[in-house]
């Protein structure tokens, strides 16, 4: 490598240092944010939109929708099918048991799944319904 | 070592490879292959990690079912295994260099090799499996299998093998040479895996003693605070154990290879002196916010981890004056003319130089980190992962590769392929983690959590859009860099064999003269290597017991949760 | 031992650095009354759902401009979410977590600690301004780690 390419690239990197670490050192600015009132998900769609938007944000992390395993169950063909729940009692999956298992998910655990999932009682009805919607819509 | 070291013809080196035996130099290959596989699949999986930022999520992380699982063998396997195989490698060859003699004992020599080997195939059968979704971390009440506690177990064996081996090697030329100093280059390794034998203490407390009875069921419950605090003894000390190695490579061969020589002797022994007292008892730097340790333990802690900085401090000053006399010798003149006519054709050295000048960068930001006051700001953010992708990422593994660049060529006997590319390599690695690091510490000073899958967050700030394409732009330049390695690697595994002489003299390790203050300047009481560990013990007791007596009773409240 | 001039020079003045630093460290600590968790108290994981406070989770006014959080910080959410407190509120938030180790970090505020099974973390935060922080679990929790944040709303 030349002398000239080297000498070149050692001021790449430099230069790369300086301007980029010259904008990190000095904090921003601490005054807090405005307060915001939505939650980025559009509150008069379509309900299936709306559950969707829910899924990609909370769901997704723990529950597939192709049928892969994950943390929870798999959304695909949950809605109508016969589940096991913990105690060994079987539920047909309905809207209200899709309710009850959002809100209150403690009381509504699966047999051969850990019992983490966080309650999602701060979601509207609307969302919700979306959710159950979606959810539905996943056959 | 320093009749030998004080010619330079390659017929001098030729002898001293008589101290390299057939059983144990595949040994010595086995970890660094090991080391380097580790380096390969953990690296590139890490880039799925960084472009996740911006989104992109391809072939969901290759084989695995979530991000998470990933991010535990990016962390497992460049955290414990390529550091460890490295070090084993490297050091076993330091040490038998620097004592002039073969290892003790070939059966700890293999024993190691193969501990590695199984507890890095165990590791990631149950990764894998999916059966060990913890992080490298593994914070209790998370519980892996059983498996996973097992192979971590190995991994850490590996290395007290070889530290056995190492003090069974000193002890077999201290009988030999009863009044001598202890060579220079076997002073530093055995310091530095005594040192890591003090410090993986506490992790071997932790995992035989809480975490593989518990996840076999043989205990109900933990304490996650005590096993933070034993975690954390280990968990600060272990950057030393990646980072001495490259040391041994800064202060031993990079003298060499930029034709200057070490200043001093004594020095060199007391910075690694610093490092086998001071490494260990500064681990609740970690742990600043965990709400069951005394806040004037922390304080404590904080003053013992600004000691620790020392001996990097003056490794920066004393490397740069042996850079500074091997460039005025090739003829530069002037305040900053030495710079340039240092060997920037050098893959080896190129490499290493950058890793240094990006560990400036590196040290300052442990700096912060180590401040407890700023550290309120910047504690388990992504500010951190910038921090030690510069420091263990970049300072630690950007130098592994430069010394691969001779190491390999000299154990295969073959030349490097494409010197040319392995340049390329090295500028485009120190550039990547620049940018990468940028992202990743600008994102955490905006609160931006660390290990969390962002491109996927219910949650995100104005700022972060920014952070995470420059942390996920530096990555994929950084995945550049490491495939050019491979390339490198590859095509030095296919050249043909050296033959003759002079091919083969191009390959000889450069071994280091005497430093211009040799040994005879230093203080014999350097070498008093049992009585320094006593010391590093008393110090850890020091710094720990009042940290335990204020915690105890423990709390073994909590049962184990798989959360994944 | 032989010492070079210049290396003794740059020695000491490393030395001179590191202590400005500790010094620097104390001021900050002393002058801004910086604080960081301490222990406070134990819960073992099982009961913290019964017991209380922990029990009834939620924002409590404490005194004239005082507040008390007492939240639990489970996989994978903080109960409660949404802290509402008015502008120059000392807000004290006691925490726990009945699972595995949590962590909170409100943006732009120096509140950042750990939340370990068995302990108990208390931080405490004046919020001047009015204006929404973001918070987040900053500890690797499980699958669902980044899906755990929430807010403080000062008005």
């Amino acid at each position: 490598m030349s002398r000239k390419l080297t000498g070149g690239l050692l001021l790449v990197f430099f230069a790369v240092l300086a301007i980029g670490y010259a904008g990190v050192m000095p904090f921003g600015d601490d005054s807090p944010r405005e307060v915001t009132d939505d939650n980025g998900v559009a509150a008069n769609g379509d309900p299936v939109e709306v559950g969707e938007a829910i899924y990609s944000q909370q769901c997704s992390g723990c529950h597939t929708i192709d049928g892969s395993s994950g943390v929870g169950p798999t959304f695909q063909g949950l809605y109508g099918s016969e589940v096991t729940m913990e105690d060994g009692s079987t539920v047909i999956v309905d809207g209200d048991h899709l309710l009850l298992a959002i809100t209150d998910p403690r009381a509504t655990n699966r047999e051969g799944y850990p019992d983490v999932m966080p309650s999602f009682d701060n979601l509207s009805e609307d969302e919700i319904a979306g959710l159950v919607a979606f959810i539905e819509s996943l056959e | 070592m320093s009749t030998a070291a004080t010619t330079v013809n390659h017929a001098a080196t030729r002898d001293e490879a008589h101290v390299e035996t057939d059983q144990q130099m595949w040994t010595i290959k086995g970890q660094l292959i090991t080391s380097l596989a580790a380096l390969g699949l953990g690296g590139f999986i890490g880039m799925f990690q960084a472009i996740e930022r911006i989104q992109i999520t391809l072939p969901p992380f290759g084989p695995f079912e979530n991000y998470y699982q990933g991010l535990t063998f990016h962390g497992v396997l460049l955290a414990f295994v390529f550091t460890f195989g490295f070090a084993n490698s490297f050091v076993s060859w330091t040490t038998m260099r620097g004592f002039g003699r073969p290892l003790r004992s070939n059966m700890l020599a293999q024993g190691s090799f193969w501990l590695l080997l199984g507890g890095t195939v165990l590791g990631a059968i149950i990764l894998t499996l999916n059966e060990a979704t913890v992080l490298f971390t593994f914070y209790a009440p998370m519980q892996a299998h059983s498996t996973f506690y097992l192979a971590a177990v190995f991994l850490v064996l590996s290395t007290w093998a070889t530290l056995a081996n190492i003090v069974l090697t000193y002890r077999a030329w201290r009988a030999e040479h009863p009044t001598e100093a202890v060579p220079l280059m076997g002073f530093v390794s055995i310091t530095t895996y005594i040192m890591w034998g003090l410090a993986s203490l506490g992790v071997a407390i932790l995992v035989l003693g809480m975490l593989l009875p518990w996840s076999l069921g043989i205990m109900d419950n933990t304490d996650p605070q005590l096993g933070r605090t034993l975690f954390w003894l280990t968990g600060h000390a272990i950057v030393y154990f990646w980072l001495l190695p490259v040391y041994i490579s800064w202060y031993m061969m990079i003298p060499k290879q930029v034709g200057g020589r070490l200043y001093s002797d004594g020095l060199t022994r007391f910075v690694f002196i610093l490092f086998l007292l001071f490494s260990i008892p500064t681990g609740l730097h970690h742990q600043y916010t965990d709400p069951g340790i005394h806040e004037g333990m922390k304080s404590i802690h904080l003053l013992l981890t600004f000691v620790i900085f020392y001996p990097s401090l003056i490794t920066a000053f004393t490397i740069m004056a042996a850079l500074e006399h091997g460039g005025r010798r090739a003829g530069g003149k002037g305040l900053f003319g030495w710079v340039m006519a240092l060997p920037w054709n050098n893959p080896a050295v190129v490499a290493q130089l950058l890793a240094m000048l990006v560990f400036t960068l590196g040290g300052v930001t442990g700096l912060v980190n180590a401040s407890l006051t700023v550290n309120m700001v910047i504690h388990n953010t992504a500010f951190v992962p910038g921090h030690f992708h510069l420091t263990v990422g970049t300072a630690v593994a950007l130098s592994v590769l430069g010394i691969c660049y001779w190491f390999v060529p000299y154990l295969l006997q073959k030349p490097l392929f494409s010197p040319k590319l392995a340049l390329w390599q090295a500028w485009l690695w120190a550039i990547g983690v620049l940018i990468f690091s940028r992202g990743q510490m600008s994102g955490g000073l905006d609160a931006q959590p660390r290990r969390t899958m962002l491109g996927e967050a219910s949650y995100s700030l104005p700022g972060w859009e920014v952070a995470n394409w420059l942390t996920a732009i530096g990555g994929v330049v950084m995945t550049i860099s490491g495939l050019l390695f491979f390339v490198v690697m590859i095509g030095t595994f296919l050249n043909k064999r050296a033959e003759t002489p002079e091919e083969r003299g191009a390959l000889d390790p450069p071994m280091p003269d005497p430093p211009i203050h040799d040994h005879r300047k230093s203080w014999k009481v350097f070498d008093r290597l049992g009585f320094w560990t006593l010391v590093a013990f008393i110090l850890i007791l020091i710094a720990y017991i009042p940290v335990l007596m204020l915690y105890l009773p423990a709390e073994f409240s909590s049962p184990g949760v798989r959360v994944w | 031992m032989k010492i070079d001039r210049f290396e003794k020079i740059f020695m000491l003045l490393g030395v001179g650095v590191l202590i400005a630093g500790l010094i620097a460290i104390a001021i900050s600590v002393i002058h801004y009354g910086i604080h960081l968790p301490s222990p406070d108290g134990r819960i073992a994981p099982a009961e913290v759902r019964a017991t209380s406070p922990f029990d009834e989770p939620g924002v409590y006014e404490t005194g004239d401009g005082e507040y008390e959080v007492i939240m639990l910080a489970e996989t994978w959410r903080f109960v409660p979410d949404e802290v509402r407190v008015p502008a120059g509120s000392e807000v004290t938030f006691r925490i726990a977590s009945p699972d595995v180790v949590h962590g909170m970090l409100i943006e732009k505020t120096a509140v950042n600690v750990m939340i370990i099974p068995g302990q108990i973390s208390e931080v405490t935060h004046t919020f001047d301004e009015p204006g929404e922080h973001l918070f987040v679990c900053h500890e690797y929790c499980g699958t669902g780690h980044h899906l755990m944040s929430g807010r403080v709303v000062v008005e």
